[in-house]
Parts: C-alpha cells; sequence; structure tokens
C-alpha cells in the first residue's frame, strides 16, 4: 500500500480546524473520526484497521487549503468515501489476508478475577443488583430474564441496555485500571451509573 | 427499524453476514448518524458478552471467531466479558458454603468410643491441621469471602420478597419503622427482639410518599459498610405509603442497624427517601 505519512503541523494544525474552530472540539471530534474508522476496516476484516485509520486521515489533511475551505456540511461522510477507496486498494494489495483467529478459549483469568472483584465492590449497590443478574441467565432465559428486569425497574428495554452498558463501561475502564492498562483516573462511584 | 431488529442487523454487520449492499447502507449510516454509531457499540459489547457466555449459535460463533475477534481491543473487551462469566459460575452458581463448626463435645465423645493413646493423637493432628487450614483459608480471602457471602444472601434476599405472602410462611416477627428524621426527640432508637424460632423479620417502612412505583433498601450497621441490599420492592398505598420487605433474621444478629430507602424512578436513577434506624435483639441461633 502506497502511503504518505510525513505530515507537517501546519498541515495538521489546519485540519483540525478544519474540523472545529475550537481546539478541544477538533480533538474530539478526530478522535471519534479515527475510531469510526478503525470500526469500519475491522468490520470488513482488516487486522491493520488502526494503520489504515492512519492513512485514511492523511490523505484528509493532505487535502489542500483551499478544499477544505470550500467544502460545506459534516466532513464524516467523506472520510467514509476516502476510507472505501483505502479499503479497495488494501485489498487489491494485500488479498484481504486475514489473520488466523485467535486462540480464545479461556486463558487464566486469576488476576482478572481478583480485578474485577475490587471493581464490583466500588459499583453502587443498584449498578451491582442490575449488571449481576442480566449477565446471570443463559441462553433462552436471557431473553426473558431482560425482559422481566426491565418491566420490574419500569425501564423500557433499549433503555435498561443503556443502562447496563453504561455500568459495564465503567466496570471495564475499572478492570483495566486495575491491571495496569489505563491510567489511574476512573472514578467508577460516579453518579452516572 | 426496531430496537432488536436494529441490534439484530448490526450484529449481522459486526459478524460479516451482510450482502455488500446491506453492508454500506449500515456504514453510510454510521458515518452520519451519532446515535446509530452508539447503537453500534452496545452492539459490540452485547455480540462479545454472547460470546464468552456461550449463547451464541454455532453460525455466529464461528463467524465471531472467523471475523470479529480480530484485534487486541477487541480481545481485551472478551477477556473482560469472561471474567465477568467466570466470576458468576464462581461466586453466584457456587455459593461460599458455611464453615462446619467444630465441637468438642463430638470429639470427647469420639475419643471414649476408641480408647488409646494413637487414636486420640490421630484426632488431636487431624483436629489441628483442620484448625490450621480454616484458619489459613480465612486470613487469605476475606474480602472475596465476604463479597461471596453477601452475593449469597442478596439472592437469598431477592428470592424471599419475591414470593407471594402465603399460609405456609416461615415463622416471622413484625415490626413497622418511621424514617429517623420522624422518631421521638428523644431520639431512641426502635428495638425489636426476636424470639427463638422465628427465622424471619417483617420490616414496614412508612415512606412520607408513594413517590416511585419501585424502591430498594440498603442495609448496614449504624455508621458502618453496607451489609446487603434488596431491590426491585414495589410499595403499598393504603392510608399511608409503606414498603414491605423480609429480611431473615439469621441476617441481623444483635446490633444497631439502619435501613437506607432510595426510590427507582422510570430512568433507572435513584433518589434518598429516608433512613430507618433499629435495634436488634436476636435470640435466634447466628450462622
Amino acid at each position: 500500500m502506497k502511503t504518505d505519512s510525513t505530515l507537517t503541523k501546519t498541515e495538521f494544525d489546519e485540519f483540525l480546524a478544519w474540523l472545529d474552530p475550537d481546539r478541544d472540539c477538533a480533538a474530539d471530534r478526530y478522535e471519534r473520526i479515527r475510531n469510526r474508522l478503525i470500526s469500519f476496516y475491522l468490520n470488513r476484516q482488516c487486522g491493520t484497521a488502526d494503520d489504515l485509520a492512519d492513512e485514511t486521515i492523511n490523505r484528509v489533511v493532505k487535502k489542500p487549503k483551499e478544499w477544505k475551505d470550500n467544502y460545506t456540511g459534516n466532513p464524516m461522510p467523506y472520510f467514509y468515501a476516502v476510507a472505501k477507496n483505502v479499503f479497495l486498494e488494501y485489498c487489491r494489495e494485500v488479498n484481504r489476508k486475514i489473520e488466523p483467529p485467535p486462540d480464545t478459549s479461556r486463558p487464566e483469568l486469576e488476576e482478572h478475577l481478583a480485578c474485577l472483584k475490587k471493581c464490583l465492590a466500588k459499583l453502587t449497590s443498584e449498578s451491582r443488583n442490575l449488571i449481576l443478574p442480566y449477565y446471570q441467565e443463559r441462553k433462552r432465559a436471557k431473553i426473558q430474564r431482560h425482559k422481566a428486569m426491565g418491566s420490574n425497574m419500569g425501564l423500557k428495554p433499549g433503555a435498561l441496555r443503556a443502562r447496563i452498558f453504561r455500568i459495564r463501561t465503567k466496570l471495564r475502564e475499572c478492570v483495566e485500571e486495575c491491571l495496569g492498562n489505563l491510567p489511574e483516573n476512573n472514578d467508577i462511584n460516579s453518579a452516572d451509573i | 427499524m426496531g430496537e432488536q431488529s436494529s441490534e439484530a442487523i448490526l450484529r449481522k454487520y459486526l459478524l460479516a453476514d451482510l450482502d455488500d449492499v446491506e453492508r454500506d447502507k449500515i456504514e453510510e449510516r454510521l458515518f452520519s448518524d451519532e446515535r446509530f454509531a452508539e447503537d453500534l457499540t452496545r452492539a459490540e459489547a452485547s455480540l462479545v458478552d454472547d460470546y464468552a457466555l456461550k449463547v451464541l449459535s454455532e453460525h455466529d460463533r464461528d463467524l465471531f471467531e472467523q471475523n470479529f475477534i480480530l484485534n487486541a481491543e477487541r480481545r481485551q473487551n472478551l477477556l473482560f466479558a469472561q471474567t465477568v462469566n467466570a466470576y458468576l459460575e464462581q461466586e453466584i452458581s457456587d455459593p461460599v458454603k458455611p464453615y462446619r463448626r467444630f465441637s468438642w463435645k463430638n470429639l470427647l465423645l469420639f475419643l471414649q468410643a476408641n480408647k488409646g493413646w494413637a487414636v486420640a493423637a490421630g484426632a488431636a493432628a487431624v483436629v489441628l491441621l483442620v484448625l490450621f487450614i480454616a484458619g489459613v483459608v480465612r486470613w487469605s480471602g476475606p474480602n472475596d469471602q465476604l463479597a461471596a457471602m453477601r452475593a449469597e444472601r442478596e439472592h437469598r434476599l431477592a428470592a424471599l420478597n419475591r414470593q407471594p405472602p402465603s399460609s405456609q410462611a416461615p415463622p416471622a416477627a413484625e415490626l413497622s419503622l418511621q424514617p429517623s428524621s420522624l422518631l421521638r426527640s428523644d431520639g431512641e432508637l426502635k428495638q425489636i427482639e426476636i424470639p427463638k424460632g422465628v427465622t424471619v423479620l417483617n420490616l414496614t417502612f412508612i415512606l412520607p410518599a408513594a413517590q416511585h412505583s419501585k424502591y430498594i433498601v440498603i442495609t448496614r450497621k449504624i455508621e458502618g459498610d453496607e451489609l446487603f441490599s434488596i431491590p426491585d420492592l414495589s410499595p403499598e398505598v393504603n392510608e399511608a405509603a409503606s414498603l414491605h420487605v423480609r429480611i431473615f433474621a439469621e441476617f441481623l444478629p444483635t446490633d444497631d442497624y439502619q435501613f437506607e430507602v432510595k426510590g427507582i424512578s422510570a430512568d433507572g436513577k435513584t433518589s434518598d427517601v429516608g433512613l430507618y434506624n433499629l435495634r436488634v435483639v436476636n435470640s435466634a441461633p447466628q450462622p
């Protein structure tokens, strides 16, 4: 794949300003675009999704300033168009060589379990009593159980899923932090869970 | 597109189980609709959980392994879900068994029936070994034991409070409690003495108003850590709103307790309702 990863600071600053005049908002948009692109490539089974996302962004960064000034509307769809081209080139060159699937049998989880227990203890009672039963059921019972939980709490299934997802995200961040995979800035006791 | 069908399609997309036209439609929306992109993130977490919980069909499982689990981030996510699954299997499905108490009486009876130094020495050695192992086990993991014990208690309490009242209910003691702000000015704790043979305490919490359809009661020793909580409680509204809660007497040994009642709103948020204090004098044998 032909790539050009040499970006000047000016090019990158212009790019961020194009995304949003506010520097913080631009950084936030940049992260969202990059994550969306990684997801795009992964969902087309590209093992090097991070590299392809960066290549896609680089191509847009390299667009002339005049082009950016004349562009109107949400830039996100434009990244999608570029990503499709990058994907086609990538396909031609590596013929979508898919890495062998990893061993997904359960690894040793002792350290992870210890961290999970610590993090569960940090959850509020309500959150703990919501997320553990949610995961408890298996197979057929699972869907029925989730429906019952939703009606018991007066939540619609979508609202329940959203709340469970928030708790899950916080819990995972806490576990990753405990394992040393994330910097320590997680406040799992925050009111949003 | 309904929530279920939307998640089903997103799941197919994540597993690369759509044709190119359908896939492109999903992608176009993902790059133009923030909410749809958030739905995809949730669908991804749900898919990973289902794989870890082993509830995916064989077809989806194969696709998951071939097409989905491709990068380190997704593997980390899977590892988290597998950890939750392992926790549930260990701590919930197989709750901690109570310690068997050592009985000197049984030992003496055993020695009387089996006279001789060799037998006595052997028994003593076994007792010492058992005590040593029990001590090591207790010392090595008190937090895990407590967490598992709490989970088991909450599981039993949830089941008890789901049961409708019946004539075959276990022997119970009953008491009505007012919020602590409504206590008499001398601040005296309400007290209950649980007689022997009573296994359940029926508590009625008088609510300031029936503002919520669901409540949760969190129990702790006064100024102490949480002991257990009981969620999904429905109020009863007659002349006054109240909440009926059943608690196993064995979970409330003699001590002073505080019950924190919270209301749960439709969006799942909780709000403080009241604190209720109670002194328990429990004659029942403790676990």
